[in-house]
């Protein structure tokens, strides 16, 4: 009767101690499988936002953003960026989010020379009064032939304002 | 010993293993969160290496254009010195550049500071040295984190030392000062029979060598010296003129266009005044102000003539139609080359009419046009005035209304008459109307340099006397795109004075030893 007793206490200290040591090894192990996970995925973003910046994606992209071309500016952020749960931010404002609720999320930032006030600005009029055209154009020819009615039309590429634009990644796992 | 004491005795050994298990593997863990956020400071540090590098030419870029923009408009006048220049230019690069940097450092974590920006001279790259601007400047970077297991604290000195290329800078000095033609003779034009009304009247003066002296001119063999103007209290302005030949040191002839207001103390009674010739210029003129269009009520020198009648502007009453052509050899096959006037809707012509009848070789006439072909002709309209072919002339018609007889002349390109006569057909009862200028070569070859209409005047006019340093000046148009270095617009010169900093000082102030010059300011 004892042994019986002391069998099923025994049993019952062994399972509860094992479930528990279970449990607690599967969330410690997960923690640390989820950081090195997040790791790995700032890596992956570090490199893929190099290498948009690098061959100019990043640039073009910010370039479109701002002179209002969103929809091909989100194409090439899709053909370029090879995760499914993503955020995708050009100075704080979201062109693309696909990240559902994520528990954990990394943010990888790239930052450009770029910034919404740069681009060509048209010096216009003529000897006796000369302006500067408020509108930034990003092309020169398309800048030129705006003004081509005036006796001077000299565009120059002028940031008004000189800052950078910074683009965020967040992924998630 | 009981089962169940053995049990907690394992449960307990599996706790203390797991509890070592546990520190490794939460140290394991921090350590990669701490390898992120190293990284992470390592990307914000690369953010700032990259801005600062890329920027740095658009910030220098940035500081010249809006240098160069606020004398443009005023907002700046030219600097005393170019140091004063350098030290604007080098303030705007640093505040740029600061402005640039602020924008990507987090300043809890990563903080800089930028010293010493100086902007030089570049003489080195050639005929390109005038667009390069040599940039120094000193970036310190600090950065310090705590970290979960650690803390991460360190600085980084980045000095910067770089030649930066400036491309399509706008040349303020060129804007405030733009390079100018005067002139340093003037000579009295009096005219002659200038009808006392308000109306535009066309004429000619001629230049020759007895009245007037070409070696006074810059450059005698470049018409685009002359200047006709007239005079307005001290102003003298310019008035239309076309020069329809010019002859250095022979004879050239100048269309104008005045009304009696433009002639200087026009007399009614007598109908005369005066205006003004100028030459002498400055420097090589390039830039022609003749401007026929504007001189005749209709010009044309652009004509394409094929074998078919080609029908231009109509011919007004008190209107006198001039068509420098030459008929050629009379070459024809298929009829008999024209050029004149056709008044549509009864089919009526008043031409000057090329060709052979009865062994005359060139016909003028005013000719009832019939049928379909030229050869139907009532040679009694016809008389013949001689042989004005294989040559360019003048053919000039003249018609004043339906009531006056028609002027034909033949001028040669001196404005020589060679022939003058009126026609002697009524043209009363005729009802012309829609009268418009036809040329017609018929298969021969007809060649029309110029088709030109104007008023029906007797003005004359005759040279006098000479002046020197006449108040007229003109502006050299300096082109739609005003950009420092501009292929074909500068020229490369050995002057610090014309580097861009040279220019921010109204050129009066040198930096480094080269430059660029417009190159109309010789």
């Amino acid at each position: 009767m004892i042994n019986s007793i002391d069998l099923t206490i025994g049993t019952a200290i062994l399972l509860i101690g094992m479930a528990y040591w279970t449990v607690s090894i599967v969330e410690h192990n997960n923690n640390y499988v989820d950081a090195v996970k997040t790791d790995y995925l700032f890596d992956k973003g570090i490199s893929v936002m190099e290498s948009m910046v690098k061959d100019g994606t990043l640039q073009d992209i910010v370039l479109l953003y701002y002179f209002n071309n969103t929809e091909y500016a989100k194409e090439l952020v899709k053909q370029r960026i090879p995760f499914k749960k993503y955020k995708f931010e050009i100075d704080g404002n979201v062109l693309i989010d696909n990240l559902n609720n994520p528990n954990r999320t990394i943010c990888v930032i790239a930052v450009l020379t770029l910034n919404r006030t740069e681009g060509w600005y048209v010096i216009y009029g003529n000897s006796s009064e000369i302006k500067i055209s408020n509108k930034r154009f990003i092309d020169w020819l398309e800048a030129y032939n705006r003004y081509s009615s005036y006796e001077i039309d000299t565009p120059v590429y002028l940031s008004r304002n000189i800052t950078s634009s910074e683009v965020k990644l967040y992924l998630s796992n | 010993m009981y089962f169940s004491q053995n049990a907690i005795i394992l449960v307990m050994l599996m706790f203390v293993i797991s509890a070592v298990f546990y520190s490794t593997i939460e140290y394991k863990t921090k350590s990669v969160e701490d390898s992120i956020e190293i990284k992470k400071i390592s990307l914000t540090i690369n953010n700032l290496k990259t801005t600062l590098n890329k920027n740095l030419d658009k910030a220098v870029e940035n500081a010249f254009v809006k240098t160069s923009w606020k004398i443009m408009n005023g907002e700046l006048d030219f600097f005393n010195t170019s140091k004063d220049a350098e030290n604007y230019v080098e303030s705007l690069i640093k505040k740029d550049i600061n402005k640039s940097l602020s924008s990507v450092s987090d300043n809890n974590i990563v903080s800089f500071t930028i010293k010493d920006v100086s902007i030089s001279p570049v003489n080195d790259k050639g005929n390109e040295s005038p667009l390069y601007v040599k940039v120094k400047c000193s970036v310190t970077i600090w950065y310090s984190k705590k970290l979960k297991n650690g803390y991460i604290h360190a600085y980084e000195h980045i000095p910067i030392e770089k030649h930066v290329k400036l491309s399509r800078v706008p040349d303020c000095y060129l804007y405030r000062n733009p390079p100018t033609y005067n002139w340093s003779y003037e000579k009295i034009i009096y005219v002659k029979n200038f009808p006392n009304d308000e109306k535009n009247h066309t004429f000619y003066i001629i230049l020759n060598t007895s009245n007037f002296n070409y070696n006074r001119m810059n450059n005698a063999s470049n018409k685009n010296e002359i200047r006709i103007v007239k005079q307005e209290g001290n102003k003298q302005i310019l008035l239309p003129y076309w020069i329809s030949k010019w002859e250095p040191y022979g004879t050239s002839v100048i269309w104008i266009k005045a009304s009696k207001n433009d002639l200087w103390n026009y007399n009614s009674n007598n109908e005369t005044g005066i205006i003004k010739i100028l030459y002498g210029s400055n420097k090589n003129v390039l830039i022609s102000k003749e401007n026929p269009k504007e001189v005749f009520r209709y010009f044309n020198n652009s004509i394409e003539l094929n074998d078919r009648e080609v029908t231009l502007d109509s011919v007004n009453q008190n209107e006198e139609l001039l068509v420098y052509a030459n008929f050629g050899e009379y070459g024809f096959s298929n009829g008999y080359p024209y050029l004149g006037i056709k008044c549509n809707g009864i089919n009526y012509y008043i031409i000057w009419l090329s060709g052979e009848e009865y062994g005359q070789k060139s016909l003028k006439g005013i000719w009832h046009y019939t049928g379909y072909s030229l050869q139907n002709i009532n040679t009694n309209d016809f008389t013949y005035v001689g042989n004005y072919t294989k040559n360019f002339y003048i053919y000039a018609i003249s018609y004043i209304n339906s009531s006056t007889s028609v002027g034909f002349t033949i001028f040669n390109e001196n404005m020589t008459k060679k022939y003058n006569d009126s026609s002697t057909t009524n043209l009363n009862n005729l009802n012309l109307y829609d009268k418009k200028i036809v040329l017609n070569p018929q298969s021969g070859d007809l060649q029309v340099n110029w088709v030109a209409v104007k008023d029906v005047n007797n003005i004359t006019t005759t040279l006098g006397d000479e002046y020197s340093n006449p108040k007229y000046t003109e502006t050299i148009p300096i082109g739609k795109t005003i950009y420092y270095g501009e292929p074909g617009k500068y020229k490369f010169v050995e002057n610090g004075n014309y580097s861009l900093i040279g220019l921010f000082t109204g050129a009066k102030d040198s930096w480094g030893s080269v430059g660029y010059k417009y190159v109309y300011l010789d």
